[in-house]
């Protein structure tokens, strides 16, 4: 630590009578702080760099095994734009995204919400709702289809028990609820993240707040509506996108589950990404829906980034 | 024009391969057809190892091979590797990989030019093969020789074949398609004979269907088949039945008349006559086999070593006693060779797929690993080993004059069905591109299934977006 | 009105949020709940219609039924010591190399340090799978395939960005008058972060610690494309090859789902204070 102490020219040595010795290597405070950060960053851009110049690259050769590789251009891309499935993946991605995001939203807004509200077990509860969060996504995705079995599953059992439903629901095989199915596994691992997230934002809000506005007449509703909401937006929307943006490319559940049937009803980019390395062996296609993946997340995260600064700023 | 995209692995830094200098390589030091013949040492009842293969795998030591699914599942390759360890002291290390993600392993090991795995299994030979011998991935294996290649099924031998002619794997183990049914399901629905004809399966499983809900419950159905990437495998049996062939030229023509003939039958099984759940669309090759040994269904086209496992108990607990419950010694189930299309047809006709696992040899090993596994794959097919699969697992055996062992004969059940399907079962190597071909197939069954497509718009439509993958 | 009084006085009653936290808490741990009590089951039980909600006959042959029990049938403990170093190893780099970069971003801004930031993020907004074959490229040119430095070196790209995002608000939260005054004291600018920063967000940091090793622990297709040996595998590939062609076991796929959760589970129960504090004190800020 010694040596690195003195390049960086911060050495502190015995003082006399408060002034400091001249230095002479005394960097500047931008300087050090891009000389402690950048590394990492470029060891990181090299490490997924490389990976992803491969990706662009061969996007744009025709390389699928079937006709002589050669330098295609834009032709994948263009052929991905008049590609049904890639579309219907499109459709499908957002669905599930959505779909993903706003149970999240739904489950960890309420349990946040009441997580706060609570005096006493407050450390019992959190424990317990963090838990799904504990479970690697590939052992999540087996129970879940395991539950969502037509022949053998609990999930038709508990609905038939109380009354939903008269016959088993066959999970796999109708195409709105497959996709239903999937989003409610792919939700369950998301939303003990983002109650914390809005936990922490609750708990902020000074009980004053509260207080003033039960005597101006304000009801729970009220309350929801012009103090909770309102001030954990964003933590809230920090939640909401990270969950999107990872929903959106988001594949294990699928895998484990439907595969993207029936029908292709459940298929997303990220599965059709796969196929067309490791099934189709369309490393062209591949690499161009990977970019399109990319772009895709970005317009996400670029939501994101705005918000943030906005709230920054604002703050 | 491959060679301009490895050359772009190359300049990127990534991919390289050091090939040693002009040192012939060590399998030709094995004198594979030599005193004795290969296809002689192939035959013996006892397999012969070839002259010179000491001096070819000198200081090897193991070899290393994906092995499609867990060891525990396949006792025969466990008693063959242990064969072949005692024969020439190379220890064989099979690395378990499971077959839903095996291709992708497989292909990170091409695509990188791995040395460190030196044979590998391709689960879905038919379709993988043609991509993999196209690319450069497998080498050749020179034990093929012409009189070799007499033995074996041609059909097979030829699905190896590549582009020159040479044969660039050998066949791991390979499921005949034949049609289980429970006899005291039928018999109690009304249906004296196995149905040896589609139309006689269609009637039969509407009948089990009705018979069924009325006595045992609304979730035990006529017949069940995958509707997922096996679909495929179900629709060439509807194809096969009239003596048709799905490829034409080379490429896949699905809605040919005998294509619309074999769509339309497995779409009424579920659609028309409600005779199989629509659950089928969610099944695996895995998934509709369990149903039917779980005693749900009363019939199916399944592997032919989905016998073994219906015998026992413990896999399949709902087969054990016939639909009354009283308990049938070896299981309630029967097989028979898959049916053909009418009764005018020929006996020839009650053909489906053949499908196999096929074994390369990962050209980018070093050259006495490569020599080495080679003996490895030549051992697995002999007479020797494959005798070993039937026995030890009820597997189909790759050597066909092993079921004219009497021994053999004698151990095996419905010797008789698993001898025809497996004679006129049909191998048609699909081109490259094939597996996303067979995806969209899947699709448009299932929208078709679930009723957003009238059915014989739905398989035009699948034509016509496969006929985009070739242009 | 009349409505929304008697709405707003139920929600707003305390028992409501108990009852509510019920409700959801019975949901979501119902899969785990399911996991374990299948695990217990015979095989024959699973497939028992309608479903049994507590085991007939209680039995441990999943975990120890012989070669197909998860126990017995494989090495069970040899995965759990992989995932363990992969995941401490990982999660020490990254929280390591993320607090000097948070520090040096957040503290001592630079001409295009938020570009810098920004650009962390984007790097984790590819999609992991398709990279999984050029990383396996590099890899293999490193000679680092069926390593459990090759799965680290992956790992470590996965959780390092979303560190330094999480660390970097907190160093923002980080009242900033500590660190002059520790400056003004003779602290170099790293000393003020080993002896300062460090201590006081320790809850933070190591809540971050906690997740990266939490998101190592649960990281599949890497470790799963990348190692072939029996001896190198974590836990989540482990099981996954054990049962991965025989789903039907469902009894024994269950037993090797907890065994994969019940770590998770653990760790969670030990260090949630931490998490949900150090979460609590940073990311409420963004």
């Amino acid at each position: 630590m010694i040596g690195l102490e003195h390049i960086l020219g911060r050495k502190g040595g015995p003082r006399s009578s408060g002034s400091r010795p001249p230095r002479r290597f005394r960097l500047s405070d931008s300087q050090f702080g891009a000389l402690v950060s950048l590394p990492g960053l470029l060891l990181l851009l090299l490490w997924v760099g490389v990976p992803l110049v491969i990706v662009v690259v061969i996007s744009f050769y025709r390389y699928d095994f079937i006709r002589p590789t050669k330098f295609y251009g834009f032709g994948n891309y263009i052929k991905l734009f008049h590609d049904r499935v890639f579309w219907l993946a499109v459709k499908n991605t957002f669905i599930f995204s959505l779909g993903s995001t706003f149970i999240t939203f739904l489950f960890g807004f309420t349990s946040a919400w009441c997580l706060s509200r609570i005096d006493r077990g407050g450390t019992f509860f959190r424990t317990l709702m963090m838990l799904p969060w504990a479970v690697p996504l590939i052992v999540s995705g087996f129970i879940w289809g395991w539950m969502f079995n037509p022949t053998y599953g609990v999930i038709n059992d508990i609905l038939l028990k109380l009354g939903a439903i008269k016959a088993p629901l066959d999970f796999t095989a109708d195409p709105s609820l497959a996709m239903f199915s999937v989003i409610l596994a792919d939700a369950w691992t998301r939303i003990p993240f983002l109650t914390i997230l809005v936990l922490a934002g609750l708990e902020r809000i000074p009980a004053e707040l509260y207080e003033a506005a039960r005597i101006d007449g304000a009801d729970i509703f009220h309350e929801l509506r012009h103090i909770s909401i309102p001030m954990v937006k964003g933590p809230l929307l920090t939640g909401l996108l990270i969950t999107s943006v990872f929903s959106f490319r988001s594949i294990d559940a699928i895998f484990s589950m439907t595969q993207g049937g029936p029908a292709k009803a459940t298929y997303v980019l990220g599965l059709y990404t796969v196929d067309n390395i490791y099934r189709f062996l369309n490393f062209g296609r591949a690499g161009a829906i990977s970019v399109m993946l990319l772009l895709f997340c970005s317009l996400i995260a670029s939501a994101y980034v705005y918000f943030l600064l906005k709230e920054e700023r604002w703050s | 024009m491959r060679k301009l995209a490895s050359l772009i692995w190359v300049v990127l830094g990534i991919a390289l391969v050091a090939l040693g200098g002009d040192k012939t390589p060590a399998w030709q030091l094995i004198n594979w057809d030599g005193p004795v013949s290969a296809a002689e040492r192939l035959s013996a009842d006892e397999y012969i190892l070839p002259e010179g293969w000491q001096k070819a795998v000198e200081g090897v030591e193991y070899i290393v091979y994906f092995n499609s699914g867990a060891l525990r599942h396949d006792p025969a390759t466990v008693v063959n590797i242990k064969k072949f360890e005692e024969l020439t002291g190379i220890k064989v290390k099979a690395i378990e990989v499971s077959s839903l993600i095996l291709f992708d392993k497989t292909l990170s090991v091409l695509v990188s030019r791995d040395p460190s795995i030196h044979g590998m299994s391709l689960t879905d030979a038919p379709l993988e093969l043609s991509q993999v011998i196209g690319a450069g991935w497998a080498a050749p294996l020179p034990f093929w020789t012409p009189e070799v290649q007499e033995i074996y099924p041609k059909a097979l031998v030829d699905a190896m074949r590549g582009p020159d002619g040479r044969v660039y794997a050998t066949c791991d183990t390979m499921r005949v398609y034949v049609l289980f049914y429970r006899p005291s399901w039928l018999k109690a629905a009304g249906v004296d004979k196995a149905p040896e004809t589609w139309q006689e399966v269609r009637e039969a499983a509407k009948k089990c269907r009705e018979w069924a809900v009325k006595n045992l419950g609304p979730d035990y159905w006529g017949i069940v088949f995958p509707g997922k990437y096996n679909l495929a495998h179900m629709l060439q049996a509807g194809i096969y039945s009239q003596g048709a062939r799905v490829l034409v030229d080379g490429k896949p023509v699905w809605n040919s008349p005998e294509g619309r003939n074999s769509w339309q039958l497995w779409y009424d099984f579920i659609a028309t006559d409600k005779s199989a759940p629509e659950a089928c669309l969610g099944y695996t090759w895995n998934d509709y086999q369990e149903v039917f040994a779980k005693g749900k269904a009363a019939m199916m086209l399944g592997f032919s070593t989905y016998i073994v496992r219906c015998s026992n108990p413990e896999l399949a607990p709902g087969v054990q006693t016939d639909v009354f419950g009283n308990p049938v010694e070896g299981g309630d189930f029967a097989v028979v060779a898959p049916p053909k299309w009418d009764a005018n047809h020929p006996d020839s006709h009650r053909a489906a797929f053949i499908d196999f696992d096929g074994f390369i040899v990962n050209p980018f090993a070093d050259d006495k690993h490569q020599a080495a596994v080679m003996l490895f794959a030549e051992f697995r097919m002999s007479k020797e080993a494959c005798r070993n699969e039937v026995l030890v697992e009820g597997n189909d055996a790759f050597f066909p004059g092993v079921y004219d062992d009497p021994e053999v004969l004698a151990q095996i059940r419905f010797p008789e069905a698993l001898r025809l399907s497996a004679q006129n079962a049909v191998m048609e190597a699909f081109p490259p591109g094939s597996k996303h071909s067979i995806d969209i197939l899947v699709e448009y069954f299932g929208k078709a299934v679930t009723g957003q497509m009238d059915a014989q718009a739905a398989l035009d439509a699948a034509q016509k977006e496969i006929d985009e993958i070739y242009w | 009105m009349v409505l929304r009084r008697w709405a707003a006085r139920i929600v707003d009653h305390k028992a409501t949020a108990y009852v509510l936290l019920c409700v959801i808490l019975a949901v979501l741990l119902f899969p785990i709940f399911w996991t374990f009590i299948t695990s217990f089951k015979s095989l024959e039980e699973t497939f028992h219609w309608p479903p049994t909600y507590f085991p007939h006959r209680f039995t441990f042959e999943a975990y120890f039924g012989g070669r197909r029990g998860i126990l017995t049938g494989s090495p069970v403990p040899i995965y759990l010591m992989n995932s363990l170093i992969i995941s401490l190893t990982t999660s020490f780099v990254v929280t390591a190399a993320g607090i000097l970069t948070a520090y040096g971003l957040v503290r001592y801004p630079f001409k295009g340090s938020k570009a810098a930031l920004v650009l962390f993020l984007l790097t984790r907004l590819i999609p992991p799978i398709a990279l999984l074959l050029p990383f396996y490229l590099i890899l293999r040119y490193l000679g680092l395939i069926n390593t459990r430095t090759g799965v680290i070196f992956y790992t470590i790209y996965l959780c390092y960005p979303l560190v330094v995002w999480m660390l970097k608000s907190f160093f923002e939260a980080f009242p900033g008058e500590l660190i002059d005054a520790a400056l003004v004291d003779g602290a170099s600018r790293l000393g003020a972060l080993l002896r300062v920063v460090i201590p006081t967000m320790a809850t933070g940091i190591s809540a971050v610690a906690i997740i990266a090793f939490l998101w190592t622990w649960n990281e599949f297709l890497a470790p799963f494309i990348f190692i072939n040996s029996d001896v190198l595998k974590p836990i989540t590939v482990g099981i996954y090859y054990f049962v991965g062609d025989e789903l039907t076991y469902w009894n024994t796929l269950a037993a090797a789902g907890v065994l994969a959760i019940i770590p998770g589970i653990i760790f969670f129960i030990v260090a949630q204070r931490w998490i949900v504090k150090g979460l609590t004190a940073g990311m409420g800020k963004m």
